[in-house]
């Protein structure tokens, strides 16, 4: 116990504070600054941590990356605990060695698309600008990039250097639909909330193709605050309201974990149906 | 509604149940079968974006020129109706 303790005073600094899983009574933080403290962790240069290489039949088919690390703490996410613990998980790829990897799961299955998934997309800009890159020299079909819009929010010249390829496609997941919702379900401040809805509208501007999804899970979004979200998005363009991918949230194995470090009990809560009566 | 926003119309509709893992083509296929005035439109949508997931067939659809009006009437027609 002492050899933990002088460890733990060892290592005592800004990573003590790294937020892992969302629990009751945290301290909302700055999702710009916890993109900064993930890409401490899984970025090197141009290359990302990944901890596999597949496809799978979501898109009907798509060849997938997965990759190490997130800004938001989303206490209904699916994503392995690579996002809470970005230390113990994956080795760094370069952005070409990464899409070397990707085109042959894609090759394997006999699919025509790709994305990366199981963190945020836009943490190691450098790497996904280069993948991307990467990307444009292959013969796959399309690119879905599936953020939660905020470091793309943040930064207009990100959203700007994503119009240059052709073949990429933007999925924009929306987790709440007031700034309170926000804060509760990914532990970053209310003010971000606005952050991805900056990133739509610069999508838009920038003319990058695109759609817009969000968690509306009536087990976790209350009716009035799903249709302010609604609401919202038509107010920027009617269509991205119309074409809204409605999210339901699963019981995966981290979810339960997650939702029960959150004070939930995910029995309670997967058992009671999906009824818009909450 | 033009035939076109129509199309959208059934579209968007049908993306309700199934909008993001079957081929775009599959779900015009089934569009076309339950409204065989709509046959000839859908099978040259499904030439263009065919092997696309639907959503992100329509958000291209919502950037071609020769679909953006009827993308834009089928979703008002769409978020008119009640949700």
């Amino acid at each position: 116990m002492a050899h933990y303790l002088r460890r733990r005073s060892a290592l005592a600094g800004p990573k003590w504070s790294y937020p892992r899983f969302l629990m009751l009574g945290f301290k909302p933080f700055d999702p710009l600054w916890l993109a900064r403290e993930t890409e401490r962790i899984a970025c090197s240069g141009d290359k990302r941590k990944y901890t596999a290489f597949y496809a799978t039949g979501v898109y009907a088919g798509i060849a997938t990356g997965y990759v190490v690390g997130c800004c938001l703490r989303c206490f209904f996410c699916w994503s392995g605990f690579e996002r809470d613990f970005p230390e113990f998980f994956g080795r760094f790829y370069g952005p070409e060695e990464a899409m070397k990897c990707i085109l042959a799961a894609a090759r394997r299955y006999g699919v025509d698309k790709a994305r990366i998934s199981g963190g945020e997309p836009t943490l190691c800009r450098e790497h996904l600008l280069g993948l991307l890159e990467a990307f444009q020299e292959t013969d796959l079909r399309l690119f879905i990039l599936e953020t939660n819009g905020i470091l793309l929010g943040a930064d207009r010249s990100y959203v700007r250097a994503l119009s240059r390829f052709e073949r990429v496609h933007v999925r924009v997941s929306l987790k709440a639909g007031t700034p309170e919702g926000f804060t509760a379900r990914t532990g970053a401040k209310p003010e971000a909330f606005e952050l991805p809805f900056r990133a739509i509208e610069a999508l838009l501007d920038e003319g990058v193709s695109f759609h817009v999804a969000a968690m509306t899970d009536p087990r976790l979004m209350p009716r009035e605050e799903r249709q302010q979200l609604l609401r919202r998005l038509e107010e920027i363009d009617p269509f991205l309201a119309a074409n809204l991918e409605e999210e339901i949230c699963d019981p995966y194995e981290t979810t339960l974990v997650r939702m029960t470090a959150y004070g939930l009990d995910p029995a309670e809560l997967f058992l009671a149906g999906l009824g818009r009566e909450s | 509604m033009d035939a076109r926003a129509e199309l959208v119309l059934a579209i968007l509709e049908a993306c309700e149940e199934e909008g993001e893992d079957v081929p775009f083509a599959s779900l015009l296929e089934d569009i076309a079968c339950l409204r065989p005035r709509l046959a000839p439109l859908a099978k040259r949508l499904a030439a263009r974006y065919g092997s696309l997931p639907p959503r992100v067939a329509l958000a291209m659809m919502a950037r071609d020129p020769a679909w953006r009006k009827a993308v834009r009437e089928g979703s008002s027609a769409y978020l008119s109706s009640p949700r």
